[in-house]
């Protein structure tokens, strides 16, 4: 698994985070900026669960097989999850999911290439 | 008894650090229980029955009234006294938990959440009681 995606990834979900931070600080609420930086960090997170289904189906098989694959398959969820969440509550800290949601990622994304350097 | 009223503001924040915790640990205790049960049976139960107090927890907070709060109120409560025994044991008797459990060394391994998600928890349903007290 590709360390630099992960860090790539780590990088701009941080960013993000920071983002939705601003937007509760300025009292904004989630809007079109906000839900295109979402969806650049959501691509980083399939790219990083493409190239760990592509390392396992290239043979890689971390020690914790069953552990990897369950987070490489909830991470996509996350952050649509939070998103959605943040649309429908309008209240101003809303947008504060996002950065659970990010960090969230950022933790899944990390623990998922530890456990793909450790293999049989 | 109060009008229903879904969580909203910081509360969510809350809740969404819970769901987290749940779907993270309940998973991690459903695949080291499928698994490698016999590696460390107590370890991997605690994590089970710890992922099951923080699904109903996430529930609790989430949902509004009386009955779902007092849900998450005995949810929270357990975790707190589950991380601080379970913390406390792990580091005075380790050969019981060979593998690491979510509450082993007051949740070390979780950047110590899973030590302060409860005291925030009965903060807010603190709040949330007065604030019921008075609507």
């Amino acid at each position: 698994m590709s360390g630099l995606l992960v860090a790539v990834l780590s990088l701009l979900a941080l960013v993000m985070a920071g983002w939705a931070v601003v937007v509760v600080a300025r009292d904004r609420r989630v809007g079109r900026a906000t839900l295109a930086g979402l969806g650049v960090v959501e691509l980083a997170v399939l790219a990083v669960t493409v190239d760990g289904f592509a390392a396992l189906a290239g043979g890689t098989r971390p020690v914790e097989t069953a552990t990897s694959v369950a987070y490489l398959v909830v991470a996509p969820f996350v952050l649509p999850a939070a998103t959605l969440w943040a649309l429908t509550d309008r209240s101003r800290p809303s947008p504060l999911v996002l950065v659970v949601a990010c960090l969230a990622v950022v933790v899944i994304a990390y623990r998922a290439f530890l456990l793909f350097a450790v293999t049989q | 008894m109060a009008q229903e009223r879904r969580t909203t503001g910081l509360g969510r924040v809350l809740v969404a650090l819970y769901a987290v915790f749940a779907v993270a640990a309940v998973s991690r205790a459903a695949v080291q229980i499928a698994t490698e049960f016999h590696v460390a049976p107590v370890a991997y139960l605690l994590s089970a029955f710890a992922g099951v107090v923080y699904v109903l927890a996430t529930v609790g907070l989430g949902r509004s009234g009386e009955r779902w709060r007092r849900v998450a109120w005995v949810a929270c409560t357990v975790e707190l006294v589950g991380v601080l025994a379970v913390g406390t044991l792990s580091l005075t008797d380790p050969a019981a938990f060979p593998d690491a459990a979510v509450w082993s060394r007051y949740g070390s391994g979780y950047g110590y959440v899973p030590l302060v998600l409860p005291v925030l928890g009965l903060v807010y349903l603190r709040r949330e009681a007065r604030a019921a007290r008075t609507r």
